[in-house]
């Protein structure tokens, strides 16, 4: 029995000082160049605009398809980007709004059509160790101290492989964002051969629409203006899930209070302006998406009258 | 509690200490632990489905007791009607009650007469197939006057819910496991090292193996309207790896878990995607159900004893029945017909016992004859494996009708370079190992102990790296 229990002590303990020893080669989460340890950042340029301001949110979609620098000077508002991850899950991306928008803000929901409410354990994680102030955000699996300990270190150590076998992504980077938090990394990237693979939308997104209107009256109650606009997508992957997208929108439609901008055929360029998949513009994609945007943007202010009182911008 | 859990990672050595340091005195006290951390196990998720594990285990014994005393054969009979009736009505009850609601009332609507069911919203206690197999295998051992009736209660309730193998098998025979606590353990060092490595094992075959495969698989069948034949074909082929790794991944667990504290359950998968036709298969996929269902079912009606007919109405009783046991759907008994058709021919004309050894038993490869009986094999259990996964019958014969069209040719929409070579490594480490109980069984003496301890590193790496959605085991439905 002694010698079992030597044994096997110095393998658990071998696997756990792995483990614990972990966050040492990340290095410190405030300087760490980890991609979801962006949101601090786009945080902080929140917190120092203290005008009404325009805050787009939802996938990366937002990252790669937005100027928002253009953005702000056509429309005459300061923009912050905070697209981070559609695996995030509505949940969490509405309850971080609900922490940073403050009254006449205009929030901009860009939402990817996979996304849906609870997202994924393990980004909840990487966001909330990176960015303390997520932990708000969601609902931890567990409220054990202990676990949350593990898994925290479990999920480091799942991030410091991932990166290892994918050497990190060309444009999955802290620093790859610049101060309006749209991604700059890949502006000189070209569309591949083929994008992706397939992915079908489900067009029951019941749950997705009342969070949203949970966050259209809590938005109402605190004097923000909220918007609603598909991601922009590709067209092959769009011909594919036609029908689906068409009924998805029309649930929208009916019983979503969400003011919507377009529909999902208005946001469909040809594949060769996406750079790394359906949803990942290039820079000539991120350009004609953005004058869409204006455009739809400016439309609303101007004609139905958005309560969002534009200021010049920075 | 499931066993890819932290909870789990927490239990499994608190019992172990209590149950080697502070309980080894006394083999009651052992017991008694294995009793509380048993119930204890199971509680952890749903309390209350405790008190028919509880019912289930006062009823076998005290029939088993009072049948031994008992020289009336009228009276031993009525007695094993008593457990028989017990343990397969909860079942019936809690598995069954709403199929067979709800297909009466279908039958009757062709009738013309519209009835409004009345169905219950039934949460099917988990493992309940499992234990009420266990114990109902006792009564009948009894009856048969094969096993000796257990004064101690105890012992008799240790193996009615011991925790490894309480959800998801093997199903134990008294006649195996229940002596088992009559007799004082001692900790065996090179027991309880096989034991890790088997758990290690199945903790690779359930987390890296079948739940990387669930993702693909799901997606495929949730979607499979959407996708050309070559996908659905792909989508079958990872539903296929996706049960194999997630049972016997749960059985090498158990298994391994159990030698921990000393006891030997038997083996329940041999390797049964090597199989070279259908019989072989069945000797090597979930063994403990395929043995249950022939020495307590398909033997009492006749076996392969009869004419032609009794042959062929017991294969179908017995494989019907066996895909009835794992759910209360219409597909489960398609999938049980439709082995029950791949079986027949090779019973039918006496060679269903033709390959009883081990493939290329003399050598690395196999040969063209037995690499033929293979693929045929295993590609017959995927195309069955379609109506086991899909939600309906109707769904399935569309997967099916979808795979042979023009799009089976065609370059797959999802098609996971890494995981396929993924499964194509772990079932080159499965051939290797084809020979001794689970893959790496025998690591021991093929790789000097520092090799060794890379390996395992490696391997809990792996494991760890694909850990963390503790997916439960599909079993559990059953």
């Amino acid at each position: 029995m002694k010698k079992f229990l030597f044994k096997l002590g110095l393998f658990v303990t071998v696997t756990l000082l792995v483990l614990l020893s972990l966050p040492l080669l990340d290095g410190n989460a405030a300087t760490s160049s980890e991609f979801m340890a962006a949101m601090s950042d786009k945080h902080k340029r929140l917190a120092s605009i203290d005008r009404p301001k325009l805050i787009l949110a939802g996938g990366s979609n937002l990252i790669f398809g937005v100027d928002s620098e253009t953005l702000g000077k056509k429309l005459n508002v300061p923009v912050v980007n905070l697209g981070l991850r559609a695996h995030l899950g509505l949940d969490f991306i509405l309850n971080e709004l609900r922490d940073v928008a403050d009254k006449n803000d205009l929030v901009l929901l860009s939402m990817e059509y996979f996304m849906d409410t609870k997202g994924d354990e393990d980004l909840h994680r990487l966001a909330s160790y990176y960015n303390p102030q997520a932990l708000a955000y969601y609902t931890p699996k567990s409220n054990s101290v202990f676990k949350q300990f593990f898994e925290y270190r479990h999920m480091l150590y799942k991030k410091l492989i991932s990166d290892w076998i994918t050497k990190g992504g060309p444009a999955y980077n802290r620093n790859d964002f610049n101060r309006f938090g749209d991604g700059v990394k890949h502006l000189t990237m070209k569309a591949p051969s083929v994008l992706g693979s397939r992915y079908i939308i489900d067009s029951n997104k019941e749950n997705e629409i009342k969070v949203l209107n949970d966050f259209y009256r809590f938005a109402q109650e605190k004097g923000i203006t909220v918007l609603f606009t598909y991601s922009p997508y590709a067209r092959s992957e769009y011909t594919l899930n036609q029908k689906e997208l068409i009924l998805l929108h029309e649930k929208f439609k009916d019983r979503m209070h969400i003011k919507m901008l377009g529909k999902p055929g208005d946001l469909v360029y040809p594949d060769s302006l996406f750079f790394d998949n359906v949803y990942h513009l290039t820079k000539s994609g991120r350009d004609i998406h953005t004058k869409k945007l204006v455009q739809m943007l400016s439309g609303e202010t101007k004609t139905t009258g958005v309560n969002v009182r534009l200021v010049p911008a920075e | 509690m499931i066993f890819n859990s932290l909870d789990f990672a927490v239990f499994l050595p608190i019992v172990f200490g209590v149950y080697w340091f502070l309980a080894n005195k006394n083999l009651r006290l052992q017991n008694f632990v294995i009793v509380l951390a048993s119930y204890f196990f199971y509680g952890w998720w749903d309390w209350t489905f405790l008190s028919l594990i509880l019912f289930s285990t006062i009823v076998d014994y005290r029939v088993g007791n009072t049948m031994v005393k008992c020289t009336n054969e009228q009276y031993r009979k009525l007695l094993l009607g008593t457990s028989i009736v017990v343990n397969l009505g909860l079942l019936g009850f809690f598995k069954y009650y709403n199929f067979f609601l709800e297909n009466f009332v279908t039958a009757f609507s062709f009738l013309g007469n519209a009835i409004q069911p009345n169905t219950l919203n039934i949460i099917l206690p988990v493992g309940i197939s499992f234990y009420t197999f266990q114990t109902l295998s006792y009564s009948i051992d009894v009856y048969r006057k094969k096993l000796t009736p257990t004064k101690d209660f105890v012992a008799f309730a240790a193996f009615v819910c011991f925790f490894p193998q309480l959800v998801a098998g093997p199903i134990e025979r008294a006649t195996n496991l229940l002596p088992q606590f009559y007799k004082k353990r001692t900790f065996e060092y090179s027991k309880a090292v096989d034991g890790l490595r088997q758990i290690l094992w199945g903790l690779f075959k359930k987390i890296v193996i079948a739940d990387t495969c669930a993702e693909y698989a799901n997606t495929i069948f949730n979607n499979s309207e959407m996708y050309s034949g070559s996908t659905l074909v792909l989508g079958a082929l990872f539903f296929t790896f996706q049960i194999y790794g997630d049972f016997s991944g749960y059985s090498d667990i158990a298994i391994g878990t159990s030698r921990l504290f000393g006891f030997h359950l038997n083996r329940n998968f041999a390797f049964p995607y090597f199989s070279r036709d259908i019989a072989e298969f069945w000797r090597r996929w979930h063994i403990s159900l395929s043995t249950w269902f022939r020495d307590y079912l398909y033997i009492p009606l006749g076996g392969s004893r009869g004419g032609t007919w009794m042959k062929v109405r017991n294969t179908f009783i017995i494989f019907i029945v066996s895909g009835f046991w794992h759910g209360a759907n219409w597909t489960f008994i398609v999938w049980g017909a439709l082995n029950a058709i791949y079986f027949l021919p090779l019973l039918l004309s006496n060679s269903n016992r033709k390959n009883m050894d081990t493939v290329a038993n003399e050598g690395l490869l196999p040969s063209i004859r037995e690499l033929v009986g293979m693929f045929a094999t295993f590609w017959s259990t995927v195309l069955a494996w379609i109506f086991f996964r899909a939600d309906t019958v109707g769904h399935a014969v569309s997967y099916i009708t979808a795979i042979f069209s023009g799009s089976l040719v065609a370059y797959p929409e999802v098609f996971p370079k890494k995981v396929l070579l993924l499964l194509a490594v772990f079932m080159g480490i499965e051939w290797l190992g084809r020979k001794q109980e689970y893959a790496v069984e025998h690591i021991r003496y093929q790789i000097p102990v520092y090799g060794r301890w890379v390996a395992y590193c490696m391997l809990t790496g792996i494991i760890l790296y694909y850990s963390g959605k503790e997916q439960q085991f599909i079993y559990f439905q059953f």
